[in-house]
């Protein structure tokens, strides 16, 4: 005998969705139980009731209609029309992101701004220079001193005459000198050199960057000939200081000198600067040679100046000279001269003598000039190079992190603007759904 | 193309032939309109829908595969759009949109009743109707596979995406509910 009821089953068993084991029972149960056989008339009653719910059939034209659609979905290339809830929920996100980018970019791109105006400024700021004179280095010939932008942490380093590079240095302090166009005074012997430019530059330049140096065609100098040479070279390097101490060893091993030499960096840690050398005459173009090989060359131009009619003129001006002042010299002695006699023919031999010994000088002066060549080597790091790649990749570092930090800034002060919103949402919200809810209850009954 | 089943139908439309799909359309036009009538959508977006279910059986029919009955399979995706409608209608019916007047009429009738349910307003149909659509959806659902479309359980838990017990649950609970909200209307039912 069943004493439970089945009334769970009823529905199922209506179904006929019952396996043959629960349906024997239920049979079973309903044949001994009024309840539940009551209950099941009413279920296949309610069911009789619903299958009399008609609804209205598909309009006949919807088949063609629908063949017109897949007509031109196929005409369309098979793509569905992208959904307006997909391009609600896409162009804001889009939206977002292109922001997020945009302010990204803004950062990096401000912050890149500034960095290349200061570069800029850098390039043009000569009279913003001011330097602070540190005294003798090396010996009584070497020179320190600093210059630096005042608004930003540029260094700037000179030293003449110096083998070795000094460690650069932080400014201490400020004085207001000015210095010229470029913070520097010029070197004392190129201030002499008369510009009677016999060469001129030559270099060339493939696609790929890589340079061919042509050598200048050097006139051939006979001996006692007197011809000044000098040289510019301009070199892009990976590294200006290892190029410096490079450049100063090719000096000594060619029995030069270092002149004068510039080391600067600018305060994206690019370093760059020149060096001039005093390089004998039959070493000029070996000096060539080696330097050019330190780094990409950018330029290379020769000058060459005749000096071999001053050169005469000074020594005919001297022999002339000479032969005045021994005259006299001989005169002198030979005569029976008095005293103030005698003092007068000394005071009118001092101006020959002096006379003789500036020429002398000129004529020594031209000599150095002639049997040293001078050489200038400007070098700067190339702007794609490891290291800047390094810096790059740290700015990048640098700037996505500031970006993170500021986006987390952001958001955190914005948390209690929003929290506050969601609070007035969701009060606002509910006494809407209250009161749409007591408006349909009002017109539902009554 | 008559005497063949639904899955045999739709492999010779995949194959091209078609009047395969004058012959699925024939069979599955009207239960899938009716289908979304039954479960509340209004006319033009159950017609829409039904065209929307027959264009993705057309753009899906290379990836066809009879593993499972075809029936369960168009219900499947006519439930899925049912669904997207009826929520997108839910959050509408919270915000309506300005341009959707004809819309918001449908969704908020004047509360006095028309001429027209004036009319029907004893009609057995109206009353179901109207206890139908106040059913949990689920078991709505559930109810109209079983009633009107004649699935059996076990498909019906295929295309609602829920185990056989639940099924069960539900269409019962459904039937439960369903006649206690008839009793007052219904003179059988409330004999006992």
């Amino acid at each position: 005998m069943f004493k439970r009821h089945v009334l769970k089953e009823l529905s199922s068993y209506l179904d006929n969705q019952l396996s043959d084991r629960k349906k024997f029972r239920v049979e079973n149960h309903l044949q001994e139980c009024k309840i539940c056989s009551q209950e099941l008339a009413k279920l296949e009653i309610l069911s009789e009731k619903l299958k009399t719910w008609q609804v209205p059939a598909l309009d006949t034209s919807f088949d063609n209609s629908l063949k017109n659609e897949i007509a031109s979905w196929e005409l369309e290339g098979g793509r569905f029309k992208m959904k307006k809830k997909t391009l609600t929920i896409l162009i804001p996100s889009v939206a977002l992101a292109g922001i997020l980018v945009f302010l990204f970019i803004g950062q990096v791109y401000i912050k890149r701004g500034l960095q290349g105006n200061l570069r800029e400024g850098f390039d043009n700021v000569g009279q913003e220079y001011v330097a602070k004179q540190l005294g003798p280095m090396h010996g009584d010939s070497s020179v320190i001193s600093y210059a630096k932008k005042p608004s930003k942490g540029f260094e700037y380093m000179q030293y003449d005459k110096s083998d070795e590079l000094p460690e650069i240095a932080k400014v201490e302090s400020y004085n207001a000198n000015v210095l010229d166009s470029r913070g520097f005074t010029a070197p004392t012997y190129s201030s002499r050199l008369s510009s009677t430019q016999v060469t001129g530059s030559m270099y060339a330049q493939t696609d790929q960057g890589s340079v061919i140096v042509i050598q200048p065609i050097l006139p051939t100098t006979a001996e006692g000939e007197k011809i000044i040479r000098t040289a510019q070279i301009q070199l892009e390097v990976e590294d200006a200081k290892e190029t410096y101490k490079k450049a100063s060893e090719i000096c000594q091993e060619l029995g030069g000198y270092l002149a004068e030499s510039k080391f600067y960096k600018d305060y994206e840690e690019r370093q760059s600067g020149s060096i001039t050398i005093r390089i004998p005459k039959d070493k000029f173009t070996t000096a060539l040679d080696r330097l050019s090989a330190l780094g990409k060359v950018e330029s290379l131009n020769t000058t060459s100046q005749d000096v071999a009619q001053e050169y005469a003129n000074l020594k005919s001006k001297l022999d002339a000279t000479m032969i005045v002042y021994n005259k006299m010299l001989e005169a002198l002695q030979k005569r029976q001269t008095t005293i103030p006699e005698a003092m007068r023919l000394e005071s009118e031999l001092t101006p020959i003598l002096q006379r003789i010994e500036t020429l002398k000088n000129q004529i020594e002066l031209l000599n150095n000039a002639v049997a040293f060549t001078t050489v200038t080597l400007n070098f700067h790091e190339s702007k794609v190079s490891v290291k800047t790649l390094k810096e790059s990749i740290r700015f990048i570092r640098e700037s996505i992190l500031s970006t993170a930090i500021n986006t987390v800034r952001f958001f955190a002060s914005a948390i209690p603007i929003v929290v506050v919103g969601i609070a007035w949402l969701v009060f606002v919200v509910g006494i809407a759904l209250f009161i749409r809810y007591w408006v349909k209850r009002f017109f539902k009954h009554g | 193309m008559q005497g063949l089943t639904d899955e045999e139908v739709m492999l010779e439309y995949k194959q091209g032939r078609i009047e395969a799909m004058d012959e699925l359309l024939r069979r599955y036009k009207n239960p899938i309109y009716h289908f979304a009538l039954r479960l509340g959508i209004s006319v033009a977006e159950a017609e829409e829908i039904t065209q929307e279910v027959f264009l993705r059986l057309h753009s899906n029919k290379d990836n066809y595969a009879p593993s499972g009955k075809f029936s369960c399979w168009i219900f499947s995706i006519a439930h899925n759009l049912c669904l997207d409608k009826l929520r997108k209608k839910k959050w509408q019916c919270l915000w309506p949109r300005k341009d959707d007047d004809s819309e918001e009429l449908a969704e908020f009738p004047s509360p006095d009743p028309s001429p027209q349910e004036v009319a029907s307003s004893n009609e057995i149909s109206y009353i179901l109707k109207d206890c139908i659509q106040s059913l949990p959806f689920l078991q709505r659902e559930a109810l109209i596979l079983r009633e009107y479309q004649n699935l059996d359980y076990q498909e019906i838990a295929k295309i609602l995406k829920k185990s056989l017990g639940a099924v069960k649950t539900l269409i019962h609970r459904a039937r439960i509910n369903l006649k206690t909200k008839l009793t007052p209307y219904i003179e059988e039912l409330r004999g006992g």
